[in-house]
């Protein structure tokens, strides 16, 4: 309750600077013209959620495929994880975007932008949520295996009955934090010409002239968007925890 | 309980753990003291099938756990309790107690359930049995992981030195709780550096000295033994 209310306090604090800041510098709005394009908005508000979603549902499921190479006994396998976490996690994911759509794509004859985007986004996040998973499978003690084992489980029964479920509320708090990057990292999504949030607004930018106007409402976007994925993962979070 | 080890030896990297074990043994309660790094604790992991020995063979009851993959049907039959309890914190006391005869034993969530209840209830638990392990304290925990282990009627309980990371009152618990074990006739194998305990409930004691045996008798010969590096050993733990 108290939170809240700090909270909310901040938050006027925050708009009232904000006032008063544009006021200062004489800026002079005009969100008439903006209102006019409020579909565009729309339209690649919805086309960045649905995006956002598939590059997620994709990325941990590449996380685990990957989550396994690093885990395998072959080194081969072993290298090839670890080489794809360290070109993706090393690389600026403009450059990966750019190459994989224009290149890549190309000399396979995959035209589909908005497919191309959706792999290129859960590759890049994937990298990252594997890396995730394997720290909170490490993070495990090794004694919960040997108290286990010794019942009489097998290796499989141990990973989800006792291993998993343990890492799964560890690893929630820094997945938020990869979810809510992918959310926002798909506003790069506009070089390779995917009408999603941030090229929709950069268009109505460039009608309107009005640039503020333009990115402060991408900005409450994104927000509405990520706001409420923190708050449900910090729910799941009080659920798992051990306490009675 | 039957333990036939021949020749066993051991090693972590470079350094020799244990050197050439060879113990028989055909009673109840086997204790096994020395001094710390002396193997004790490697001993057991291999008796419960978590460590490959080196080379050597080892038979518990007749099962043989030289060579093979994980001998689960081995791990069916034992019960292990560890130095620091290893209890799964995501369940609750009573789904930790009930998950080796639900998820090994197949027996219905019920009936486990009402086992692991009238367990409780003996042992004074009972108003415990929903709570997760992290409110416990290290003596209830110790109990309920004993209780985890011996609900499946194990042949023979592996003891690593349980009490070693409770405070004296809860060591009593525990111990109290080994003892009712020993006159059930429960067979046992316990690393311990409790004396009184030892000499009290071991039908043989065997002490190991940097990874070999040094002495298998009964507790008294032990105790009363001239050996220097036994004297010593006792002249410190009874300090």
């Amino acid at each position: 309750m108290k939170k809240t209310f700090y909270f909310l306090l901040i938050f006027s604090f925050f708009i009232g600077i904000s006032f008063w800041s544009f006021q200062e510098i004489g800026y002079e709005w005009n969100w008439v013209s903006i209102y006019e394009y409020r579909t565009k908005f729309l339209e690649g508000f919805k086309t960045t959620i649905w995006i956002s979603i598939s590059a997620l549902i994709l990325s941990v499921f590449i996380a685990l495929v990957n989550a396994l190479l690093l885990g395998s006994q072959s080194s081969f396998l072993n290298a090839l994880g670890t080489f794809y976490v360290e070109l993706v996690r090393g690389t600026p994911l403009l450059v990966q975007l750019l190459l994989i759509f224009y290149v890549f794509a190309q000399s396979f004859g995959i035209n589909n932008r908005y497919l191309v985007g959706i792999y290129s986004l859960a590759l890049f996040s994937g990298a990252y949520v594997s890396e995730i998973f394997r720290a909170g499978l490490e993070s495990i003690p090794k004694a919960q295996w040997d108290a286990a084992r010794v019942m009489g489980l097998t290796d499989g029964t141990i990973l989800r009955l006792i291993i998993l479920p343990q890492a799964f509320r560890v690893v929630l708090p820094p997945l938020a934090g990869q979810f809510i990057s992918l959310i926002k990292d798909s506003s790069l999504l506009s070089v390779i010409a995917i009408s999603e949030l941030t090229l929709n607004a950069q268009e109505v930018n460039s009608y309107t002239y009005s640039t503020l106007e333009s990115y402060i409402p991408l900005a409450i976007l994104y927000l509405l968007l990520t706001l409420p994925l923190s708050q449900v993962i910090k729910v799941l979070e009080k659920k798992m925890k051990y306490e009675t | 309980m039957k333990l036939e080890l021949q020749n066993v030896s051991f090693d972590i990297g470079q350094e020799r753990i244990l050197n050439n074990i060879s113990i028989t043994f055909n009673q109840k309660v086997l204790t096994l003291i020395g001094p710390s790094g002396s193997g004790k604790s490697t001993l057991l992991r291999l008796l419960v099938s978590l460590e490959k020995p080196f080379s050597g063979s080892i038979e518990v009851n007749g099962e043989n756990l030289t060579h093979g993959k994980d001998p689960i049907n081995y791990r069916k039959k034992i019960g292990v309790i560890f130095q620091a309890f290893n209890l799964f914190p995501h369940l609750s006391a009573l789904e930790n107690i009930i998950l080796p005869l639900t998820k090994i034993h197949g027996i219905n969530k019920e009936e486990a359930t009402e086992r692991a209840q009238s367990l409780l209830k003996r042992f004074n638990l009972l108003n415990h049995q929903f709570k997760k392990p992290m409110s416990l304290s290290g003596g209830q925990k110790q109990r309920m992981a004993i209780m985890r282990a011996i609900i499946t009627k194990p042949e023979v309980l592996f003891l690593d030195e349980p009490t070693s990371a409770l405070d004296p009152e809860m060591t009593g618990e525990v111990l109290e709780l080994i003892q009712e074990l020993k006159r059930e006739n429960m067979g046992m194998v316990f690393v311990t550096h409790e004396m009184r305990i030892a000499k009290k409930i071991s039908d043989e004691i065997l002490f190991l000295n940097r990874g070999e045996v040094l002495k298998q008798a009964k507790p008294i010969e032990v105790f009363e033994s001239s050996d220097p590096i036994i004297t010593q050993f006792m002249k410190r733990v009874y300090l």
